[in-house]
C-alpha cells in the first residue's frame, strides 16, 4: 500500500469531485491546475448558470471549490502543469512545472481530468462568419453576456428583436474530423434561449437543429420548457451560411419540414459550438502514454462498464477528457475515479 | 404544401431592348426567391386564444400526420398547420382552418398533447368574430338561427316524419309542463328531415314500441343540438340552442334522455352542463339498446344473412370512448357475419362530416383529392362486407354518396344499426 | 453608446482566429515528391523567385512571380480577350518572362462538369499532357480558368491515390513521347496577381479612392479542394479568400460586401448550356441586384471566364424586366492593368464587355472618348489591310 498522495490533474468539475472524493476517503490528494483559479470551463468561460438547473455558475462552482480548498487532505497547486512522469504503478514521480520553477512529487496514482476545449467556429466547413461579424457569437459568448444579466447585439449594444441558435457547430462532422455529438449543446442552447427570453420577453428566439438531443430529463427541464413556457421556436434544418445585409445577419439553409430553402434575417446568431479534446488532455495523454480512442479523447478500458480506467495501471480519467460529457457525467466520473484511484493505491 | 415553386418564371412576348429584339425565351427569367421571414405572429395570435394554447407545444414529430384523415386525401395534419403558423400563415384567415373535421385522431397520438379538438373550435370562434367564415358555413348558421336546423327546413315540419306511424306517438311539443316519460327521445335533425334518416327514425320507433318503452319526442319544439355550430365557432348560437333544448329536457321529466346522433350525445353530455348547469342522463341509442340486449335478442328472430362491417363515429368512439355498445348490438344480429375494417375503434377513419365538415364539401374539395367518406367506403368495400353499418345520422347520406363514387352500388349497402335490428324483428 | 462598450467584451475585436491544420487534409506535395523519387513522375518545380502565401488550413504555398506557361481558358479569347492581354501587358510592364503556348488543349472540365461523358484516364491524361508540354517548353503552368484550376486539383487527387490511373496515363504519355509531369503547385492567375499586388500598387497611375467594387470569387477557385486556396488573416479575418479583394484594396478602391458573396454566378456549366434563363436570372437577380441594392458599387471584379461572362452578359436581358442592373464587370487583372495605365481598349478591350463602362472609366479618371478615338485610329492599318492585328508596339 502506497501512502503517497493521489494526483488529480485539472481543477474543473470532474477534478474537484475527484479531489474531494479522495479526501473524503481519508487519503491525500494533490490537485494541479494550469490556470490560476479552480473551477474549470464553467469559471474560465464565465458561464452564467449551470445546465440544467439554472444555478448561478460562480456560486455553485464556488461551493465545490471551497469544499476542496478547505479540506486539509487536498493540496492545490495552481498555475502549474504536469510535464513528465517517471516510475510506474504505485510509485510515480511526477514533475510539476510552475512558470520557471518545477518540483517532483511522488504519487501513488493519477486522475486525469483535463476536460475539453470549445470548437473554434473559424474552422467550420460552413460559412458562419464568427470572425467577420460582431453579431455572430458562440454559446460561451452568450454565457458571458447572460452573466452580466444582459443580451444585446454586440455591434450596436441594442436589444435584438430576433436571435437564433445554430446547433452542431463543429460537432457531428466528418469533414472537420469531429464525428461525435457534443451532448450538452442542445440543452445549453435551450437554457440560454430561456435566459434570453427572461431578459427580452419580446425577442423572437429560434433554434435551428439537425436532431434535437435533449436527452434524459433535459427533454422536459430544458427543451419542452423552452418551447412551451418561453415560446422558443425550434426549426429542424441547419444553417449553412451567414452573411450580412444592412444591420441584419442573413442565415441561409433549408427548412427541412417545409422542404424549401430559407433565407432569414436575424439580429444575433449564436453558434452552439461543440467539444474537442482540450490541449491539456492531449498533452497529458502524451505525458502518461495514454492511448486515445478513435475520436482523439483518452481511451478507457472496459467499455461502458468501466468509464474511468485507462490501459496504464494507476492512471484514471474523468470528465470530458474521455469524450463529450455534461456536468453530471463529469462529477460522477470524478467520484468513480477517486474511488478506483484510492483502491489502486491501497493495493499497490 | 410547399409554397416555394422552383419553376416560377416570367417572359415578355414582345420586347426590344436597346434596339435588340429579345422577345420570348430570350428574356425569360426566373422569379427571385424572396427572403423568408419567419413571421410567427400567426402562431403568437393563435396560442393566445383561450383553448388554443397547446398549439404552441408541437415539436414536429409528425405522428399526427399519419393519423389525420384529411392527410390521406390531401396534405394537412396538425404538424403542418403548426409549421405554417411559424412562417407567416394566419390560420384565422386561412382556408386551412376549415379542413379539420375535429375527429380527434391526432389528439389520440400526440405526445405533446396538442389538442386540435380544442384549438380548432377556439380558432374558429375567433374567425367567426372577425368575419372570416366560409359561405357554406354562413348559410348553415343562418338556417340554424332561423329554423333551428341546418337544412333550412321549416321548424313546423320537424315531426312530419311521424306521419306513417300507425299508432300514435307521444309528441311533447304540445304537452303541458311536467308531462313525464321514461325515455325522452331527442330525435335530431337528420332523423327528422332527411329521407334516409326518416327510415331509421321509424325503425327506432318500432324498436322502442316492441321493447315496450314509454317514450316521447319533442317534435316541433326540438332544435338542433348545436355541437356542429359550436365546432365551427358559433359559441353564441350554441349557447342559445343548449338553453333552448335543455329547457325542454327540464320541462318534461324523464329517466333516460336518448339521442341517435353522437354529436348531440357529445354536446348534451359534455357541453350543455357548462352552460345550463344541468347534467342529463343522456345515452346514445346503441347504449340504450345494448342495456336491453336480452329483451332485444328475444325479439330479433329473423335472420339477416349478410356480411357486415361497422364505421365507428368519431363523436361516439374517440370523443366519448364508446366502442362496445354498437358492437354488442351488431354481434346480436342473427345470421350476420361481422368483419372489422382495418381502421376501427380508436383508429377509426373519419367520414368527413364532423366539425362542420358536413357543410364544407365545396371548400374542402379545393384541397383534397376525394371526399373522406369515399376513402372510407373504399375500405369498407375491401373487407368484402355487403352492408356498412353506421350509428350516426350524418353517415348514411355521406356513405351512400360515396358508394356511388366508388361504383359499389349493389355491392355495398349503408344501413343504420337500428334499421337492421328492426328488420330482424318480425311484425307482431 | 455606453451599452455598446459594455458588450464589446464579446465583440469582433476580442476574437482572433488561429489557423489550424484540418484533421482530414494532408500535404499532397509529400506524396508528389515521393512518387517522383520512385520514378513515377516528374514534378515541375515552382521556379524562383516565388512568394510564399498561406492557404486555408495553414500550409504555405509557393506562387512564382514569372516563368508562367499561359494555360488558357476556353472562353477567354472569344468572350473577354482583354483578360489575357491584360495579363501579358502586366508581365511586360514588370519585365517578367512568360510563354503563350500554341499547343495547349482544353482542360476537359467542360466535359467533366457539364456532361461527364468522358472517362477518368482521358481527363487525367489531358491534364498531364498540358503540364508535360509546359515542362518541355521550360515554363511553369499558370491556370487562367477557375474550373481548370479546381479540376486539375481534383485530378491530382485521383492521380496520387490510384496507381492504376497513373499506369493508364503513363501508357498514353509514352505514346505521345511526353514526360509524366505534374506541377508542384496548381497556381491561378489571381494568385499571381495577389502576390504582385504591392508592386502593382506602387506603379498605379489612377486615384481609385472614389471607386467602390464588389467581388465575386469563382466557386471553382475557392470551393473545390479548398486547402490550396489562399487565405490571409488581414482580409475577412482569415475567413474568406483575399484574392481580388486584396488587389482592389491595395490599389485604393473601396471593397464592399454583399449578402450573396458566396453564391455561384449562375454559370453552372449545365445551366449555361441548357437552362440559360437560370444562369441569367441567378446572375441578374441574385448577384447583380443584391450588390446594387446593398452596396451600389461602381464595378464588379471577378476572376474566371465563365463568371465574368455570365455576370456581364446576363444583365442585358434583365433590363427588359426593369431589374436593377447596369454594373460593369471585369477581371481583377484588367482592373490592375487599368490602374497601372493600360489602355482600356487596346489592352483591356473593354468594348467586348456588355455593360456600359464609360461612366466607370470617367470616374476612374480615364477619358473614355479620347481612348476610344485612339483605339479607332489604331484600327486604321487593320482596315486598310496593312496589318492583321494590333501588336504590343501599338499599345
Amino acid at each position: 500500500m502506497s501512502d503517497n498522495p493521489i494526483l488529480v490533474i485539472g481543477g474543473g468539475p470532474a477534478g474537484l469531485a475527484a479531489a474531494k472524493g479522495i479526501a473524503d476517503l481519508g487519503r491525500k490528494a494533490v490537485l494541479v491546475e494550469k490556470e490560476e483559479y479552480l473551477g474549470g470551463t464553467p469559471i474560465k468561460e464565465k458561464y452564467a448558470a449551470l445546465t440544467p438547473d439554472f444555478r448561478d455558475a460562480e456560486e455553485a462552482m464556488g461551493e465545490m471549490i471551497k469544499a476542496v480548498t478547505d479540506d486539509g487532505n487536498v493540496e492545490v497547486i495552481t498555475n502549474s502543469t504536469v510535464t513528465s512522469v517517471e516510475g510506474s504503478a504505485g510509485n510515480m514521480k511526477v514533475s510539476v512545472q510552475n512558470g520557471g520553477s518545477g518540483k517532483t512529487i511522488d504519487v501513488s496514482s493519477v486522475i486525469v481530468s483535463t476536460g475539453f476545449d470549445h470548437f473554434d467556429p473559424g474552422e467550420e466547413t460552413q460559412v458562419y462568419g464568427y470572425y467577420e461579424y460582431d453579431d455572430v457569437i458562440t454559446l460561451t459568448d452568450a454565457e458571458k453576456m447572460l452573466k452580466e444579466h444582459k443580451f444585446v447585439k454586440p455591434s450596436s449594444g441594442e436589444a435584438p428583436e430576433s436571435v437564433c441558435f445554430i446547433q452542431c457547430v463543429g460537432s457531428r462532422d466528418r469533414q472537420i474530423g469531429n464525428q461525435w455529438c457534443s451532448k450538452v449543446c442542445c440543452g445549453i442552447a435551450s437554457k440560454d434561449a430561456m435566459e434570453i427570453k427572461q431578459i427580452l420577453p419580446d425577442a423572437k428566439v429560434f433554434v435551428f437543429y439537425i436532431d434535437l438531443r435533449a436527452y434524459g430529463c433535459w427533454e422536459d427541464d430544458l427543451y419542452w420548457k423552452a418551447q412551451e413556457e418561453y415560446k422558443v421556436n425550434y426549426i429542424k434544418g441547419i444553417v449553412t451560411e451567414i452573411t450580412k445585409q444592412g444591420d441584419k445577419l442573413i442565415v441561409k439553409g433549408e427548412d427541412t419540414t417545409m422542404g424549401r430553402p430559407m433565407e432569414i434575417p436575424m439580429d444575433v446568431v449564436v453558434l452552439s459550438t461543440g467539444m474537442e479534446p482540450s490541449e491539456g488532455t492531449k498533452e497529458m495523454a502524451g505525458v502518461f502514454n495514454l492511448p486515445l480512442e478513435s475520436h482523439g479523447y483518452i481511451g478507457t478500458i472496459g467499455g461502458p462498464l468501466n468509464t474511468v480506467e485507462t490501459s496504464v495501471p494507476g492512471v484514471f480519467v474523468a470528465g470530458a477528457s474521455t469524450g463529450p460529457a455534461d456536468l453530471e457525467d463529469s462529477v460522477s466520473m470524478g467520484g468513480n475515479a477517486a474511488m478506483k484511484a484510492c483502491a489502486f493505491a491501497m493495493k499497490n | 404544401m410547399s409554397e416555394h415553386k422552383y419553376q416560377d418564371s416570367v417572359q415578355l412576348e414582345q420586347v426590344i431592348v436597346d434596339g435588340m429584339d429579345i422577345s420570348g425565351h430570350w428574356n425569360k427569367m426566373f422569379v427571385p426567391r424572396a427572403l423568408t421571414q419567419f413571421d410567427i405572429s400567426g402562431l403568437e395570435q393563435l396560442r393566445d386564444i383561450p383553448g388554443a394554447e397547446s398549439i404552441n407545444n408541437c415539436y414536429q414529430c409528425a405522428k399526427c400526420v399519419g393519423s389525420c384523415p384529411v392527410e390521406y386525401v390531401g396534405s394537412y395534419g396538425p404538424r403542418k398547420i403548426y409549421r405554417k403558423l411559424q412562417i407567416g400563415t394566419n390560420l384565422i384567415e386561412d382556408d386551412y382552418l376549415w379542413l379539420c373535421t375535429t375527429c380527434k385522431n391526432c389528439v389520440r397520438v400526440c405526445p405533446k398533447e396538442v389538442n386540435m379538438g380544442e384549438i380548432i373550435p377556439a380558432a374558429r370562434e375567433k374567425a367567426v368574430l372577425g368575419g372570416f367564415i366560409p359561405d357554406e358555413i354562413q348559410e348553415m348558421l343562418q338556417s340554424v338561427s332561423e329554423y333551428g336546423n341546418p337544412m333550412g327546413e321549416s321548424a313546423r315540419k320537424r315531426a312530419k316524419w311521424t306521419k306513417p306511424i300507425k299508432d300514435s306517438i307521444k309528441n311533447l311539443a304540445k304537452a303541458e309542463e311536467g308531462e313525464s316519460v321514461d325515455v325522452l327521445w331527442f330525435v335530431g335533425d337528420f332523423y327528422a328531415y332527411h329521407g334516409r334518416g326518416n327510415d331509421a327514425a321509424l325503425a327506432m320507433v318500432n324498436v322502442f314500441n316492441r321493447l315496450g318503452v314509454d317514450f316521447g319526442i319533442l317534435g316541433e319544439a326540438e332544435k338542433t343540438d348545436g355541437d356542429s355550430q359550436r365546432l365551427v365557432g358559433e359559441s353564441g348560437l350554441f349557447e342559445d340552442l343548449a338553453n333552448h333544448n335543455d329547457a325542454l329536457f327540464e320541462k318534461f321529466p324523464h329517466k333516460d334522455l336518448v339521442v341517435n346522433d353522437p354529436h348531440a350525445y357529445n354536446a348534451i353530455k359534455k357541453f350543455y352542463p357548462g352552460i345550463t348547469g344541468n347534467t342529463r342522463n343522456v345515452t346514445h341509442y346503441t347504449q340504450f339498446l345494448s342495456s336491453r340486449l336480452d329483451e332485444l335478442k328475444a325479439l330479433m328472430t329473423k335472420s339477416f344473412d349478410k356480411k357486415v362491417t361497422f364505421h365507428d363515429p368519431c363523436y361516439l368512439g374517440r370523443h366519448n370512448d364508446e366502442y362496445n355498445a354498437p358492437r354488442e348490438l351488431i354481434n346480436s344480429i342473427p345470421g350476420a357475419t361481422f368483419i372489422e375494417m382495418p381502421r376501427h375503434k380508436e383508429q377509426s377513419y373519419c367520414c368527413g362530416g364532423g366539425g362542420g365538415g358536413m357543410w364544407l364539401d365545396g371548400l374542402v374539395a379545393n384541397y383534397t383529392s376525394e371526399r373522406l367518406s369515399t376513402n372510407r367506403v373504399r375500405e369498407a368495400v375491401e373487407t368484402g362486407a355487403e352492408v356498412l353499418l353506421v350509428c350516426c345520422p350524418y353517415e348514411v347520406s355521406r356513405f351512400e354518396d360515396a358508394v356511388k363514387a366508388v361504383n359499389a352500388e349493389g355491392k355495398l349497402e349503408v344501413m343504420d344499426i337500428v334499421e337492421v335490428i328492426n328488420a330482424c324483428i318480425p311484425e307482431g | 453608446m455606453e451599452e455598446k462598450k459594455s458588450a464589446s467584451f464579446i465583440g469582433l475585436d476580442q476574437r482572433k482566429f488561429t489557423r489550424k491544420p484540418n484533421k482530414k487534409s494532408v500535404d499532397y506535395r509529400h506524396e508528389l515528391f515521393e512518387l517522383e523519387e520512385q520514378g513515377e513522375l516528374e514534378v515541375i518545380r515552382v521556379p524562383e523567385p516565388y512568394v510564399e502565401v498561406t492557404t486555408k488550413f495553414g500550409r504555405t504555398k509557393k506562387i512564382p512571380l514569372q516563368g508562367g506557361w499561359h494555360h488558357k481558358s476556353c472562353g477567354q479569347c472569344g468572350h473577354i480577350p482583354g483578360y489575357p492581354t491584360s495579363i501579358f501587358w502586366l508581365h511586360r510592364q514588370f519585365n517578367l518572362d512568360y510563354f503563350d503556348p500554341k499547343d495547349q488543349t482544353s482542360c476537359t472540365a467542360w466535359n467533366y462538369y457539364a456532361s461527364s461523358a468522358s472517362n477518368v484516364p482521358a481527363q487525367a491524361a489531358i491534364a498531364v499532357r498540358n503540364f508535360a508540354q509546359a515542362k518541355v517548353d521550360g515554363y511553369f503552368p499558370y491556370i487562367h480558368c477557375g474550373t481548370s484550376y479546381g479540376h486539375y486539383k481534383e485530378t491530382r487527387e485521383q492521380l496520387l491515390h490510384y496507381p492504376e490511373l497513373r499506369k493508364q496515363v503513363r501508357t498514353i504519355m509514352d505514346k505521345l513521347g511526353l514526360p509524366f509531369a505534374f506541377p508542384e503547385e496548381i497556381v491561378h492567375y489571381s494568385e499571381w496577381l495577389h502576390v504582385m499586388r504591392h508592386k502593382i500598387a506602387e506603379r498605379k497611375v489612377l486615384d481609385l479612392s472614389n471607386i467602390t467594387v464588389t467581388v465575386h470569387p469563382a466557386c471553382h477557385y475557392h470551393k473545390l479542394v479548398p486547402e490550396d486556396v489562399i487565405y490571409d488573416d488581414d482580409y475577412f479575418n482569415g475567413q474568406r479568400t483575399p484574392v481580388m479583394t486584396a488587389i482592389a484594396d491595395v490599389l485604393g478602391a473601396n471593397v464592399a460586401d454583399y449578402s450573396t458573396w458566396h453564391d455561384c454566378c449562375g454559370f453552372g456549366f449545365r445551366h449555361i448550356l441548357v437552362s440559360r434563363e437560370f444562369s441569367r436570372s441567378f446572375a441578374a437577380t441574385r448577384k447583380i441586384e443584391r450588390m446594387k441594392d446593398e452596396a451600389n458599387p461602381d464595378l464588379l471584379l471577378t476572376q474566371d471566364t465563365g463568371c465574368l461572362t455570365t455576370l456581364d452578359k446576363s444583365q442585358f436581358a434583365a433590363k427588359a424586366h426593369k431589374c436593377n442592373v447596369g454594373l460593369p464587370v471585369m477581371s481583377d487583372v484588367q482592373f490592375a492593368a487599368l490602374a497601372m495605365g493600360a489602355h482600356p481598349y487596346k489592352v483591356c478591350q473593354l468594348h467586348w464587355h456588355g455593360v456600359d463602362h464609360k461612366p466607370l472609366l470617367e470616374k476612374m479618371g480615364i477619358d473614355a472618348d479620347k481612348a476610344w478615338a485612339e483605339f479607332e485610329e489604331s484600327l486604321g492599318p487593320i482596315k486598310s489591310g496593312q496589318k492583321q492585328f494590333l501588336t504590343w508596339e501599338d499599345v
